[in-house]
């Protein structure tokens, strides 16, 4: 079967550069580059891409697809050629694997593979296979022959959901299955634009982007979301949401105290916000539940408890305070943050007893 | 004897595959469903906060999460015995709404559409081109993952839903905002169900229904379930039909319902046009009176009634939106459970969807039970098959398993939801583990 074939995207010249700038911001590159970046995408080969869903429930895809102003969706679309992603192509059965074959042989080492979604490796990886066989095997296969693998979302990044506890299935990230470099754009779901901007650097620079130690864009995960939040200001200042719909919320505070992780999550939300142009959790009031993380379903939670009171699931209805986990995983910066947390509070003490000796001495 | 096997089944939410059995005489001897994947959501959620679970549990699937979150919620809802406000009902009915069309037209325009034309069916990309309707169509993605953001707090994977309240407040701009976008998407509405009229209503009937049709009153307090043959349904307390419903393991990782003394049953749009009211709105009751007027219900023409409930809604949502509250104030109910379990129930744009949970008095969640829609539907796709069987072409393979996915399709499954909500483990798994095998969880 062929690949699916090219699409009249009707991009506008005027939506292409849009998109190409906001990319080029994403990336933290000067406002020069952005001829440079759009050249690359006009004159390059579409790079192949084989698109693989593992454990994962396509949200990712979903998200790319569902990207709104202005349409992301459709420069991917023409930016890549999109060789093999189960839930578009029309084939199935062998049909759809003798695609994957041809395009493994005709591509090899030049194509990107795109995985969404968690790898199973308990029983012999039996709960993820495709067309009768393991994703796990399939992941090696199609893995280690790519030009480049970028793990979308947090599931392939870092095995998300079903990797936590009790991960009854023994799901692992894409990384812990390949011995090569994976390329992880993490978040629950991830933003496409950072998937856009890392496909448009490598295609820009011939190189992937500077990565982290969690194997990130540094351009996309390189700092806090605390760092870059709006409401900032109010945490340096003392001012704290106590509880859901109070005056606090209202006012659209610091949503520190009621479980905001966003002082141990990276990533560039509060900037590009969520896809594209939209809201975000914080922005809609909600605090942060530190989805680009690494098992934030277990680190994280409970979502409405402030760090570093972190707790983990231990089945059976039982649930363990993880002071240590927490220590080790979040507590150090947490540490900082609830100090800064304190400090900012006692400044807003010490304002109020200057403003009342002010009221006196008046 | 021949096996045929279809691994696996696209242009569907998640992994299928069968192998169906033929004998000498190309009789059908035995069809065994399998899915792939198996993620075992019912035992992620155990030790978990209850407030956690409309989160948790919309990430069963990408494409059916708002069902999932709005499920969840209820059940914590009545755990915790909070009712929420008049207003913040229709946030949520909105809500529900704009996730109905997005995820219909994602099916119709993406999934069913090529079923539309004769074998070999192209890709869906193409045949989106094809109809004219790809510029529309991506131009409503954007308005409805907007609409979303509006009234969810992010366009995927929503943040709404707090027990007792919902968690992002409406503008009047916003409120504004709304109508203009549904206005577009009222438009691709219509286009849509006249395309699929044109392309079905000439037809002949394949897949008459013979099972009862099931689904949750409009005031979400009772089940309705409409007998075949029977021209008034039967009402159920929501509670009853729940606790009558046998779940048991069909092929490997499947979940299939049935309703004693009826056994397989079907939910979805098809069974929801049978059971609900005419509408008031003007499109979508002429659509109705269209409908009504081709005869007994017919699986092969299940996407037409998926069409105009796309009509329904984006008719419905116009009415419902200046009702919506503006700035609503915000509340967050305490996390004390009155009861130990909780049941939610939610019409999803495939059928009636329930989660129930129990749960300690400090809220912690001690066991998950999810009934999803293609669960239900499952016993009634497994029945068809050697019904509908000596109709389909047997001499050409291909034609075959293109036929096989086509009828499955009308179901418009969404597996990943099925599967990762089984019970933990069947009593034939009790054999000793080894590699390739089932283990107890």
């Amino acid at each position: 079967m062929a690949r699916i074939p090219p699409i009249r995207m009707g991009l506008s010249r005027r939506d292409f550069l849009k998109i190409c700038t906001i990319a080029t911001a994403t990336m933290g590159l000067p406002v020069e580059m952005v001829d440079k970046v759009a050249a690359a995408v006009k004159s390059s080969e579409r790079p192949p891409v084989i698109w693989l869903h593992f454990m994962e429930c396509t949200g990712c895809t979903e998200s790319l697809l569902r990207s709104s102003h202005p349409p992301l969706a459709r420069l991917i679309l023409e930016l890549i050629s999109l060789e093999y992603h189960e839930t578009l192509m029309a084939g199935a059965g062998e049909q759809a694997e003798e695609a994957l074959k041809e395009a493994l042989k005709k591509y090899k080492g030049r194509y990107i593979c795109v995985v969404e979604g968690a790898v199973s490796t308990k029983d012999g990886g039996i709960y993820c296979q495709i067309g009768g066989r393991p994703a796990i095997e399939i992941l090696r296969t199609v893995g280690e022959k790519a030009g480049a693998v970028i793990a979308i979302g947090t599931c392939a990044s870092f095995g998300g959901i079903q990797a936590a506890a009790p991960n009854p299935t023994g799901a692992v990230k894409v990384s812990q299955v390949l011995s090569r470099p994976v390329i992880n754009i993490p978040g629950c779901p991830p933003n496409p634009y950072n998937f856009l901007s890392t496909v448009l650097y490598t295609l820009t620079f011939g190189h992937p982007p500077e990565l982290d130690d969690l194997s990130r864009p540094k351009f996309a995960y390189g700092r806090r979301i605390h760092d870059q939040c709006p409401r900032r200001p109010h945490f340096d200042e003392g001012r704290f949401v106590e509880s859901f719909g109070d005056p606090a919320h209202q006012q659209g505070y610091c949503l520190y105290k009621v479980g905001c992780k966003g002082p141990v999550t990276y990533s560039n939300c509060p900037v590009q916000r969520f896809c594209d142009v939209g809201a975000w959790p914080i922005g809609s009031g909600h605090p942060c539940i530190g989805c680009t993380e690494p098992s934030f379903w277990d680190r994280m939670s409970p979502f409405y408890e402030h760090l570093p009171k972190i707790y983990i699931p231990a089945g059976g209805g039982i649930r363990v305070e993880a002071e240590k986990a927490g220590r080790v995983a979040v507590g150090a910066a947490a540490a900082v943050v609830a100090a800064h947390a304190t400090i900012g509070a006692a400044k807003k003490v010490l304002k109020s007893i200057s403003g009342k000796e002010k009221d006196q001495e008046e | 004897m021949r096996k045929i096997r279809l691994e696996t089944v696209s242009r569907i939410e998640g992994a299928l595959s069968l192998e169906i059995k033929v004998d000498s005489r190309d009789n059908l001897a035995g069809i065994s469903w399998k899915t792939d994947l198996f993620r075992a959501f019912e035992s992620l959620g155990v030790g978990r906060p209850l407030e956690e679970m409309p989160f948790l549990t919309a990430r069963i699937c990408g494409i059916c999460a708002e069902a999932h979150h709005l499920a969840s919620l209820q059940a914590a809802e009545e755990g915790l015995g909070i009712s929420p406000p008049e207003g913040i009902r229709k946030i949520r009915e909105a809500f529900g709404l704009i996730s109905w069309l997005r995820d219909h037209l994602t099916v119709l325009l993406l999934f069913s559409g090529p079923d539309l034309e004769s074998f070999p069916s192209p890709d869906s990309l193409s045949w989106l081109e094809k109809t004219g309707l790809w510029d529309l169509f991506l131009e409503n993605r954007k308005h409805l993952r907007r609409m979303l953001e509006i009234v969810g707090g992010r366009g995927h994977l929503a943040l709404g839903g707090i027990p007792g309240g919902w968690g992002k407040k409406i503008s009047s701009e916003e409120r504004k905002e709304l109508g203009e976008r549904n206005e577009r998407v009222l438009l691709l509405a219509r286009k849509t169900w006249e395309l699929y009229w044109e392309k079905t209503v000439s037809q002949p009937f394949l897949w008459p229904v013979q099972s009862p049709l099931v689904a949750l009153s409009p005031e979400g307090s009772e089940v309705l379930v409409l007998p075949p043959g029977k021209n008034k349904p039967l009402r159920f307390p929501l509670s009853r039909f729940y606790e009558t419903l046998v779940e048991s393991e069909e092929g490997s990782f499947l979940k299939r319902i049935n309703l004693p003394p009826f056994g397989a049953y079907l939910v979805g749009p098809l069974a929801r046009f049978y059971l609900f009211p005419s509408p008031d709105f003007p499109l979508s009751r002429e659509a109705h009176q269209a409908l009504k007027n081709i005869g007994e219900p017919d699986l092969s023409r299940a996407s037409l009634f998926r069409a105009y409930e796309v009509l329904w809604a984006a008719e419905r949502l116009k009415h419902l939106l200046p009702e919506l509250p503006i700035n609503h104030s915000l509340s967050f109910a305490p996390l004390k459970p009155v009861r130990k379990q909780g049941l939610g129930a939610f019409e999803a744009p495939r059928g009636l969807l329930l989660h129930h949970y129990t749960f300690d008095l400090d809220a912690v969640i001690k066991t998950v039970k999810i009934i999803t829609p293609t669960a239900q539907n499952l016993g009634v796709i497994s029945d068809c098959v050697p019904r509908f069987w000596p109709y389909w072409p047997l001499t050409e393979e291909k034609n075959l398993l293109f036929e096989i996915q086509r009828f499955i399709r009308t179901f418009d499954p969404c597996v990943p939801c099925m599967v990762h909500l089984l019970r933990n483990r069947s009593p034939r798994d009790s054999s000793p583990e080894k590699e390739g095998q089932r283990k107890i969880f």
